[in-house]
């Protein structure tokens, strides 16, 4: 663990360079915070009651830095004070903290340039952002660093990543990236994150240069580097570098002009992460509680300023002074509450922070909450997965879902359900751009509640680059795991049909045939789902329907088998697909008037015995799929009868049919499903015959 | 060991022509043995008492003869392929198919190797591997070294091979010819398997164990013309794809697929299918995986799956090229007595007749019947039957075959002589190859020649 060689290794430190240095970016440049970070600056959001900044300066102070550098931007003054009033400005400190105030800065790029020009790097520095929790022990990544230094000068960087598997909480799918490392040098090759492409090309030169490579897509991004000198400057020299992403790659592409490589130092077993979105915030946030960041976990309680105690009991509950815990009240596991707070009776607890000066009614349930300090929920509320900022009231009966951020002095409710992953504040959002249409501000927003004062934030009105990305992870937060496996499941299954293309033409041909066909199949269904779409919007006559679907068999080349299958199931699915939550008895009351209407087309594909067939086989298949035809297969079946579409002797030839060997229990289920109808058939035709 | 051994002879030695067209590659002496006595006696070694060997039809007696006649007692089934046709590994595998029972090890004629086959038979069986193929760290010398004969513009041949984490499964495989602008990599196969390291440095010994479906699968895919070049790239590219079988269990939202699906040909996932309810109950019920990092399946359900055994020591070269057969023939003097260690192995034949003041090395192969002139400085080279050496002859680094005569005060390095060669006094040939029945006359002097058949060549 890193205090415990402080003290020895800052010794030989001093022999070796005067001063280490740090500079801590205190600023994220975007706005994946949403509404939160409009009033405090990212560096100061609470994580676990403790500012995020704290962790990053703490383990600084850990691997025996004695000069920190912290670049702030938006907001600045508030890291400033919180600066100037925390322990590190005191006489007692082994490290001095230094803010570097810098309004103009738009990205990590600015900044570098920005110390470049102060001029305040004198020898390798560690590079970090102001958001990273870490117990990384950071001097001996530091020492490997200068050996190769001293070995080869053009080693400019040395950045830090952590092996995560994927899927590893804290793994921000932002940051995704897949490296190409040279084994012997661990010298890095090829740097590319990932975001949404499906294939990763690197260029063929890094293996045909190097003997031994490595592609690793198992490493997670610390954002924690050790820098030269030089790397300053090379921002200040290429303007252009806005990240260091941009830098990293325009070293790697000029590596051969300038000579310049960058390493990788890989770490297994000690915990580093950044905050860098709400879902991290709320995985490190775990993470602390479940004390994977020793030492520093709630109860070391590592802001000295602060002399209050923290209890530390089972199931990772953490309690500070003052709290009180009514009767009946449940915390379950990893739960910790700040001081003065009040949990009311029957209330129950799990995975949550709870700041100070809180009040929490009755009846409440909370549920991986992240409320801040001077929150107060009344009664029966329930919270789940949310993040409330300071002064937030939650009025009775209300219900925050999951996913959503609640910014400072909101207010909600009371007896209403928010929807999932809203972001509210309690101030109109301002355009940045034209405020010329400001409305006036209306007292209550009924929306959300008769008491509430809320409005909702939109992201995309901020001047950040990439929107999209942002929407991307909002909406994903607190849905991770959901979102993750479409993810997956889309990705293998064209996967599947690249590795055909790329074939080397041994069965493509055959397996093509399959595909091409399939695919033809789909295609063919979802236009013909369309055109009945269209008709029925517009009115457009059966004839031309007909014609249409005719052009389409042709368009895509398919057999009319398969026209008559898809026509029926077309007829069946488009109402069904269109109203939802139906309840199983009601899906005849649906289809009935959809098939009177299409009944003339129907007729119009399905008039010989084969067609027939075809359309029964159609039904059969379909209701395997579809759980509410597979309810009324019967009424439906009945219905084609009644209305003369099909005949009984092909019915009871098509219930009579050999079983395909794949599919054998769904056959019998179907006809076990049906029998009754068949009996009553079979009765009535012997009735008719009788007479 | 429930394989069944193949040995692949029927090849043409297409690298070393020069050497090849007067006797086929697996006749070729190596330390005065035939190039084929070497994975058979790897084989026997091993514990086979069969083995399949597949050699161009007019040199099946040839080879059954030497190889009784050096003691080896397998049973040899020596199928015959046509000479006229070019038959490649895959071709052949097909055309003894019905031979196959179970899975099978192929190796070429060309590899000599003191690796023991169990480590590789390990590994295939632990892992229940599809293909698990042999690789070494070949050093430099052995492919880096001039070859005799005419210099020509180096090939690399360099295979590209990607490992997992644990340096065994095969994840990715492509040869140096193949390398187009990029390689690329599908996120979903990082996601699987997120740690790839690839290594140029290893040469693949062309020593197989293939599953019995794989050659239930060749003998469909009538395409596929050898092992090495579209077989193997072909299984280590499959190893992440989808079977197929699966989408049509998806209910069938499209009808046609199932009636499509009937008339082509079976996928290869097809083929892997498990009939012994044994072993997959075995997975089933194990709780072993060979990853970590997810809760997926053991080998996340892959059904083909690639291995690789590489050979960290030991000796292990494929004489396939012409400098390669040369450094063989410097190799193996020393590896002899590992190869065959009940026989008892003289590096210099008793019959052989060395006169006074001649000096062998160590590392020398004199073979029977031979006489050495006085004066004779002889270093990391092998000398053939039944051949003559004057007095004052220097050979360096070369390769005498049988039936040679080589008069005084010649001086030769690094040099190939074939069988039957006749050589004048004072020749000096450097980095050459003297071919079959070749005479070479007094004083010549030649650097970097391949002397053969062609008649204008001996003119100059």
């Amino acid at each position: 663990m890193a205090p415990k060689t402080k003290t020895s290794q800052r010794g030989e430190d001093l022999k070796q360079e005067d001063v280490l240095q740090a500079v801590v970016i205190a600023d994220s440049f975007n706005i994946r915070f949403g509404p939160l970070t409009q009033k405090k600056p990212r560096a100061l959001l609470p994580l676990v009651n403790v500012p995020v900044i704290d962790y990053t300066l703490n383990f600084l102070a850990a691997a025996g830095i004695q000069e920190v550098f912290v670049v702030c931007c938006h907001l600045a003054d508030q890291i400033r004070t919180h600066l100037k009033n925390s322990k590190w400005s005191e006489s007692s400190s082994t490290m001095t903290v230094t803010p570097v105030l810098s309004d103009g800065c738009l990205s990590v790029g600015d900044a570098l340039r920005e110390i470049d020009s102060k001029a305040l790097i004198r020898s390798d520095f560690i590079l970090i952002t102001g958001d990273v929790v870490s117990n990384i022990a950071v001097q001996d990544i530091m020492a490997i660093h200068k050996k190769r230094r001293e070995k080869d000068k053009s080693s400019l960087m040395t950045m830090i990543y952590k092996k995560a598997p994927i899927g590893h909480s804290t793994r921000c799918p932002e940051d995704d990236v897949v490296l190409a490392v040279s084994t012997q040098s661990e010298q890095v090759l090829h740097y590319q994150k990932t975001r949404q492409e499906k294939r990763l090309d690197m260029p063929v030169e890094i293996l045909l240069d190097n003997t031994d490579v490595e592609i690793r897509y198992d490493l997670m991004d610390c954002q924690i580097s050790i820098c030269t000198p030089l790397v300053p400057q090379l921002y200040t020299d290429n303007f252009d570098y806005q990240t260091r992403e941009d830098f990293v790659k325009g070293i790697l592409i000029n590596e051969e002009i300038l000579g310049n490589t960058i390493h990788l130092h890989v770490v297994k077993d000690e915990y580093a992460a950044r905050v860098s979105n709400l879902q991290m915030y709320d995985a490190v946030s775990k993470d602390i509680i479940r004390r994977w960041t020793f030492p520093m976990v709630p109860d070391q309680n590592f802001i000295s300023t602060d002399k209050q105690r923290i209890s530390y009991g089972r199931h990772n509950i953490y309690l500070s002074e003052n709290v009180s815990l009514e009767r009946g009240c449940v915390l379950e596991e990893n739960v910790v509450i700040g001081s003065n707070t009040i949990v009311g009776s029957n209330t129950s607890i799990i995975d949550s922070v709870i700041g100070k000066n809180c009040i929490i009614g009755e009846n409440v349930k909370i549920k991986g909450g992240y409320l801040w300090d001077g929150v107060k929920v009344e009664d029966h509320c329930m919270i789940d997965t949310a993040v409330l900022a300071s002064g937030v009231i939650v009025y009775k009966n209300t219900t925050v879902n999951t996913g959503s951020v609640l910014a400072w002095d909101v207010k909600v409710g009371p007896d209403i359900v928010l929807p999932m992953l809203v972001l509210l504040m309690s101030e109109p959002q301002k355009d940045e751009f034209d405020s010329d249409t400001e409305e006036p501000i209306p007292e209550v927003t009924p929306v959300f509640g008769s008491k509430s004062k809320a409005f909702e934030y939109r992201a995309s009105c901020g001047s950040d680059d990439d929107e999209e990305e942002d929407g991307i992870i909002q909406d994903t937060w607190g849905l991770k795991i959901l979102s993750d496996d479409e993810d997956y499941d889309d990705i293998y299954s064209t996967d599947s049909e690249d590795d055909i293309d790329v074939d080397d033409g041994v069965d493509e041909a055959d397996i093509e045939l399959g595909d091409v066909d399939e695919h033809d199949v789909v295609m063919f269904y979802s236009e013909l789902i369309d055109t009945l779409k269209r008709a029925k919007e517009e009115n457009i006559g059966k004839d031309n329907v007909i014609l249409e679907i005719n052009s389409l068999k042709h368009a895509y080349n398919i057999c009319i088998n398969d026209v008559h299958r898809m026509v029926v199931k077309a007829v069946i699915d488009l109402p069904l697909s269109i109203s939802k939550d139906i309840e199983t008895t009601q899906v005849m009351n649906i289809l009935k008037p959809q098939l009177a209407a299409q009944k003339s087309l129907l007729l119009n594909y399905i008039k010989s015995p084969e067609a027939q067939l075809d359309c029964l086989n159609s039904l059969e298949g379909f209701s395997e799929e579809n759980k509410l035809v597979k309810s009324a297969l019967i009424k439906i079946i009945h219905y084609f009868y009644h209305e003369d579409m099909l005949d009984e002797q092909v019915i009871f030839k098509w219930y009579k049919k050999e079983p395909h060997p794949d599919n054998i229990t769904s056959h019998t289920a179907v006809r076990k499903q049906v029998a009754p109808f068949i009996k009553w058939l079979q009765d009535a035709e012997e009735e008719s015959s009788d007479d | 060991m429930e394989f069944q051994a193949v040995i692949m002879a029927g090849g043409r030695g297409s690298r070393m022509t020069d050497l090849t067209a007067k006797c086929p590659k697996a006749m070729l002496p190596v330390g005065n043995n035939p190039l084929i006595w070497y994975p058979v006696n790897m084989l026997e070694r091993a514990g086979f008492e069969e083995v399949i060997i597949i050699a161009l039809e007019s040199s099946v007696t040839d080879i059954q003869k030497s190889l009784v006649s050096r003691g080896i007692k397998m049973k040899l089934d020596i199928v015959g392929i046509p000479d006229n046709e070019d038959w490649g590994t895959a071709e052949s595998l097909r055309h003894i198919k019905d031979k196959i029972k179970t899975d099978i090890l192929v190796v070429g004629c060309d590899l000599i190797s003191d690796i023991s086959l169990h480590q590789i038979a390990n590994l295939h069986q632990a892992y229940d591997s599809s293909v698990t193929m042999l690789l070494s760290p070949l050093p430099d010398q052995y492919t880096d070294i001039p070859a005799p004969g005419i210099k020509s513009k180096k090939k690399t041949e360099r295979d590209f091979i990607g490992f997992d984490e644990k340096g065994k499964r095969v994840l990715f495989l492509t040869s140096e010819v193949d390398l187009e602008e990029t390689i690329s990599f599908s996120k979903s196969t990082l996601k699987r398997h997120p740690y790839i390291n690839i290594r140029s440095k290893l040469t693949d010994c062309h020593l197989y164990l293939l599953k019995k479906w794989v050659v239930d699968f060749l003998a469909e895919n009538q395409r596929m013309y050898t092992i090495k070049g579209e077989l193997i790239p072909h299984l280590v590219r499959r190893q992440f794809c989808r079977p197929k079988a699966q989408e049509s269990e998806i209910p069938g939202n499209t009808p046609a697929s199932l009636a499509s699906q009937q008339d082509t040909k079976p996928s290869i996932h097809d083929f892997t299918v498990n009939n012994d309810s044994y072993s997959s109950q075995i997975i089933d019920l194990s709780t072993w995986i060979d990853h970590d990092g997810d809760m997926a399946d053991c080998f996340h359900g892959e059904s083909i799956r690639c291995y690789a055994h590489i050979q960290e020591e030991g000796f292990c070269i494929r004489a396939n090229t012409l400098s390669s057969y040369c450094e063989a023939n410097r190799q193996v003097p020393r590896l002899l007595s590992t190869l065959s260690p009940h026989k008892e192995c003289k590096l210099i034949h008793p019959t052989a007749v060395v006169k006074e003041k001649s000096q062998i090395g160590q590392d020398c192969l004199v073979g029977e019947d031979v006489t050495v002139g006085e004066k004779v400085s002889i270093k990391r080279s092998v000398i053939g039957r039944n051949c003559t050496i004057g007095d004052k002859v220097k050979i360096t680094g070369s390769v005498i075959m049988d039936n040679i005569h080589i008069a005084e005060s010649c001086n030769i390095q690094g040099s190939i002589i074939c069988s039957q060669a006749q050589l004048s006094e004072k020749c000096e040939l450097k980095d050459c190859i003297v071919g079959h029945r070749q005479q070479i006359i007094a004083m010549g002097k030649f650097t970097n020649e391949a002397i053969i058949d062609v008649e204008k060549m001996m003119e100059i």
